[in-house]
């Protein structure tokens, strides 16, 4: 791929090109889409190890000040006054429409957030809360990487590393020190697998990775395993399942909506209550199939009659049930679970079934409280 | 034995007026991992350049193309079960459909090895 000076590459990029990572442009970075042995072996290793997806592409934005902070806290439909130190929730941002400027992972620190942002967004979410919330409250982080650890051998895999982080669950971190470095780890990551990510300096991070990938089970896995892992696991992404023209009731992750909604006015607070209150027209609907095709993004759903009923927003080869699996929105009274529904694939009628949430069931590791 | 290769990555070997089909190493590492193939019922009479077959790999789906006019008189059953086989041995193993032809002068038009081997350097 031609390269020019627009186009980024992460602080990983030669242990990325030494692996032989087959690279894509996922916009203005060269990313791997998979090394050596593939989309599927990686995301097979996922599941059954540890393997290390790079994800530094992907923006890391703080918050600080009281005033500003407090001021964020009315931009989003969650509540972060009930976030612990160091806990992290996913949540997202939304427009006057109630539709979602982007959804992100938010971490609370003593005296700051940080926000992790989708590379596609990170520069309309720089400028939305620079708006909102005045530049000098604002810092995008430049000289940061982030790797996501994800499998079920990767808190062993750590322990090589650092202890203490056997003790935290899903969605909580903490600091740590490797090779003497800082870094901030939580239990967190977008596979469905138990695993970690780490926020550690650009300038720390090779070295790390490196001997990470020392140990026999751990593998590199790039942005083609991840997209097919985070669909298995039922989440979303945003540019498919996710846009400025989807609430998050019709994404199916009205969860992040604090419960106190009476009390909360954040931007497209009334559409969302008119919506909750009244009910939506369209809802992000799962798919399995058991004949020999793959539903892809864009593909049209059908019923019976042949009348469409929804667009599949993602869609791929599922390595762990062996199945075309998909996610579409589809038309709230059609999306009933175990329904079949029709597509139109290269001229042949081919048939689904409509199942539930997640596709592969979710490892996350929680003492506390249940996580959906 | 003939072989011959297609535009489309194809490549078909010739024993008698039987050709055997399938798709070239090129091809198949292009399209990454095969995951479904959709294989053509035997008895069916195709066209030069008529769709015969469906690979679905991991990234993309693509159309086989019936290299020269004949009739379909056996597919590579093991395939249903084992497409990766068409990744592991694209040119043997990997075989996809074979096709008895009509003219057996059809195939003096498509590529030899070496033409074929100066079409994906120059191609891409």
């Amino acid at each position: 791929m031609p390269l020019n000076n627009e186009i980024n590459t992460t602080a990983l990029f030669s242990i990325h090109d030494s692996n032989d990572a087959k690279f894509v442009k996922f916009y203005n970075y060269k990313m791997p889409l998979h090394y050596t042995h593939g989309i599927l072996h990686e995301h097979i290793h996922t599941r059954k190890s540890c393997s290390i997806f790079d994800v530094s592409h992907m923006g890391q934005i703080n918050i600080f000040g009281i005033h500003a902070i407090d001021n964020f806290k009315k931009l989003i439909p969650s509540d972060l006054d009930n976030l612990a130190i160091h806990n992290s929730l996913y949540t997202i941002l939304t427009n006057e429409s109630g539709g979602i400027i982007d959804d992100l992972i938010i971490t609370k620190f003593k005296d700051y957030l940080k926000l992790v942002v989708n590379a596609s967004n990170k520069l309309t979410v720089l400028k939305y809360l620079q708006n909102k919330l005045g530049n000098k409250n604002i810092n995008m982080l430049s000289d940061h990487s982030l790797i996501a650890i994800q499998g079920p051998l990767s808190q062993d895999i750590l322990s090589n590393f650092i202890s203490g982080h056997e003790s935290l669950d899903f969605m909580s971190g903490s600091n740590f020190d490797i090779n003497k470095k800082p870094t901030f780890i939580s239990r967190s990551g977008y596979t469905g697998e138990d695993g970690f990510e780490i926020d550690i300096l650009d300038e720390d991070v090779d070295l790390f990775v490196r001997q990470l990938l020392d140990f026999n089970d751990v593998q590199l896995a790039g942005l083609g395993a991840r997209d097919s892992l985070r669909i298995e696991a039922g989440l979303c992404l945003y540019g498919n399942e996710l846009s400025e023209f989807t609430t998050p009731l019709e994404a199916r992750i009205s969860w992040v909506i604090n419960k106190k909604i009476e009390h909360n006015d954040f931007p497209g607070n009334l559409m969302i209550k008119k919506q909750l209150k009244d009910g939506i027209e369209k809802i992000r609907t799962a798919i399995i199939c058991n004949e020999n095709f793959i539903i892809r993004k864009d593909a049209l759903v059908y019923d019976e009659q042949e009348n469409q009923i929804g667009i599949v927003s993602s869609g791929c080869y599922s390595p762990i049930l062996k199945k075309s699996i998909a996610m579409a929105f589809i038309d709230k009274k059609e999306s009933i679970v175990n329904r079949n529904v029709f597509f139109n694939i290269r001229g042949k009628i081919r048939s689904g079934l409509i199942t539930t949430f997640p596709f592969v069931s979710h490892k996350y590791i929680n003492s506390k409280r249940k996580v959906s | 034995m003939i072989i011959k290769f297609t535009k489309e990555h194809e490549w078909i070997k010739l024993i008698d007026n039987i050709g055997i089909v399938g798709i070239t190493s090129f091809a198949q590492a292009e399209l990454g991992e095969i995951v479904f193939v959709e294989l053509p019922d035997i008895g069916l009479r195709k066209k030069n350049g008529d769709e015969v077959a469906v690979i679905e790999s991991v990234k993309a789906a693509s159309e086989i193309y019936a290299p020269a006019a004949g009739e379909i008189v056996e597919v590579n059953e093991s395939l249903i079960d084992n497409p990766q086989l068409i990744n592991d041995d694209p040119i043997n193993t990997g075989w996809m459909f074979k096709i008895q032809l009509d003219s057996v002068n059809d195939l003096d038009s498509l590529l030899n090895e070496n033409e074929y081997e100066d079409f994906i350097k120059n191609d891409n």
